[in-house]
């Protein structure tokens, strides 16, 4: 709320300093009629101008990454059940209603589950018994879907995840941490040391890429089946031109440890990672840091259309209208630490951390 | 000795045979201090030998693993320089039978050979181990937590080194205290429900603090450099290489 009146003062005063210095020039505007002088000395105007610009620049910088207490009119941001109480590591969404997620295993000897959600967020119920750590899931349509383990173990479900079969086994030391999928053939896994999996035949098989990294890498994602990223350890980016044959290093002006990416459906990549860094890259280059003066661990981040939103440690949410541009971070509604975000549309998202916490963007 | 009993059944009920013989089963989940607090050594070594065998343990011959570790620092208690370490199991080798199971030395893995989440090492390794006190007439041991008490150390080319489980360090802090060794309220570093998990003081570097916030790999001094703080605030013996073992 504070944050929209901010900008309509803002636009307001901008209005009255351009009609004040140019008080003949008709201004054409949707916002409300403002009460303007017909005529001040110019001494008094210039220090009208001067105090108004002043104000301007205050609550402009107020506004980008401040903390408000509401979110865009619509939708927000409510507290969803919790599923389980074990930690959520990874949420992926299929359309507003429908979306899984996976986790830690339950110590008292229960082992884990694969949730599913088909009321958007609403409730969610166990599909199928893990007895993995399962680091992220990713469903390319309604039946098709991957989890990938700590322990480096790949399974694929085409039942929508009633039924899963392992297409990679363990390896002792390798953790994966981030997949992506761009279509039901082509894929891209990546984890601990430098470790990048691919596979063309829908992960019947996985093909281990060297890229010469041994830094720990914690997501991947691609905007064509030619053109992806992957995001790491030491502000490591490594970009890809041939899906993923060949991987290159980018400049990413940060030394912190970046653990979430995403790609806006225009082509800008926005990755998010330790200490509130939040990094831009248009095209998915020429990356820039986008200050946010925030200190907080931000693991996840998800786009849809313009709007992108970051989550992180103590329930950390920040949001986006303007493709990353800038930002705007919204009170917390849980302060337990949220470890995956995903939106199916600009109005429809989960987040989901630790303790089995769901937050739900309805 | 009830704790050490505890333990004890803890890892027997371990012994299942399921194919996915690296899976990490459902273990008691511990955090740090609940770890450092729980072992009764604590060191960093590499491993040297590897000798798989069958011994008359508790009445009846059970499957081992004998493992000899080079010690380079000890971080809690007295620890020769040649250590062995005895685990009860044998390690799963990776190798896949007809039918897809794990297999060792060509025979299928079953729940007689195996402990699920034994933490298995092989020789150059170099870990970091939290181990339990030997249990079962002093014969074996086991890192803390099974799997979550040995953490495998890398060094980079740049000479940092980093460590961590095979779970990539989850819960380290933020696992809540789970009565093995000490309440909650006994917390004196790790306080998993605080937005700030490392309580201030306790000599600890801005590094060190900083652990808290880290995901995956720790780098190893500042790891240890906590795991120390840890252990002295709990006035636990501080760590020692001595010529023979205590």
């Amino acid at each position: 709320m504070s944050f929209h009146l901010s900008f309509f003062v803002a636009h307001i005063l901008i209005a009255q300093i351009v009609v004040a210095s140019q008080p003949r020039r008709v201004i054409v505007s949707t916002l409300p009629a403002v009460s303007l002088p017909k005529s001040r000395p110019p001494v008094v105007l210039a220090r009208l101008i001067k105090l108004r610009l002043l104000a301007v620049v205050l609550i402009f910088l107020l506004g980008a990454c401040a903390e408000r207490s509401g979110t865009r009119n619509t939708p927000q941001w409510v507290a969803g059940p919790n599923v389980g109480k074990l930690d959520l590591m990874s949420v992926d969404l299929l359309d507003a209603k429908t979306g899984w997620v996976v986790g830690d295993i339950d110590p008292g000897g229960a082992g884990g589950a694969i949730y599913q959600t088909t009321d958007g967020c609403k409730t969610w119920r166990s599909i199928t018994h893990t007895d993995e750590i399962l680091t992220t899931i990713h469903f390319v349509n309604r039946t098709t879907g991957w989890v990938t383990g700590l322990a480096g173990r790949i399974e694929r479900t085409d039942d929508g995840g009633l039924s899963w079969k392992v297409q990679r086994n363990e390896r002792e030391g390798e953790p994966l941490n981030g997949m992506f999928f761009i279509d039901e053939r082509r894929g891209w896994v990546v984890g601990g040391s430098g470790l990048v999996l691919r596979t063309t035949n829908g992960g019947e098989t996985w093909t281990q890429t060297n890229t010469g990294r041994i830094e720990d890498l914690w997501a991947v994602r691609f905007s064509s089946s030619e053109h992806g990223w992957i995001v790491g350890e030491n502000g490591l980016i490594l970009a890809t031109t041939d899906g993923g044959n060949t991987w290159a290093p980018q400049t990413s002006q940060t030394s912190r440890a970046l653990l979430g990416l995403t790609i806006t459906p225009s082509n800008v990549a926005i990755a998010v990672g330790e200490a509130g860094t939040i990094l831009r890259g248009e095209g998915g280059s020429n990356w820039s840091v986008v200050d946010c003066a925030l200190t907080v661990t931000l693991s996840s981040v998800a786009a849809s259309d313009k709007v992108v939103i970051a989550v992180g440690s103590r329930g950390a949410t920040l949001e986006s209208t303007d493709e990353g541009r800038s930002w705007t971070a919204m009170s917390a509604l849980l302060k337990r630490d949220l470890n995956s975000i995903d939106l199916s549309d600009p109005t429809h998202g989960v987040a989901v951390g630790r303790g089995g916490v769901t937050q739900c963007l309805q | 000795m009830r704790t050490l009993v505890s333990l004890a059944v803890l890892s027997m009920t371990t012994l299942v045979a399921i194919p996915n013989v690296d899976a990490h089963h459902a273990v008691l989940r511990f955090n740090l201090e609940e770890m450092t607090a729980t072992a009764n050594r604590i060191f960093v070594g590499h491993c040297t030998a590897v000798e798989e065998s069958h011994e008359m343990i508790a009445q009846g011959m059970m499957p081992v693993t004998r493992y000899v570790f080079e010690v380079e620092r000890a971080i809690k208690g007295q620890v020769t320089r040649q250590i062995t370490v005895e685990q009860l199991g044998h390690p799963s080798h990776r190798a896949l039978g007809k039918g897809g199971e794990a297999t060792m030395h060509g025979e299928v893995v079953t729940s007689k050979t195996i402990i699920h989440g034994m933490s298995a090492y092989q020789v150059g390794d170099r870990v970091l181990l939290f181990l339990i006190p030997n249990y079962l007439g002093g014969k074996v041991t086991y890192p803390v937590g099974l799997y979550q008490g040995a953490f495998f150390v890398t060094k980079m080319p740049s000479g940092d080194e980093f460590a961590r489980n095979t779970i990539n360090n989850m819960g380290l802090f933020t696992a809540p205290y789970n009565g093995t060794s000490m309440a909650p309220t006994d917390a004196k570093v790790v306080f998993p429900e605080r937005e700030s998990p490392l309580a201030e003081g306790h000599g600890l570097s801005v590094k060190s603090q900083s652990l808290a916030t880290k995901r995956g790999r720790l780098p190893l001094e500042d790891f240890l450099e906590l795991i120390d703080r840890i252990n002295v605030a709990h006035g636990g013996e501080k760590g020692s290489i001595v010529a023979s073992g205590k």
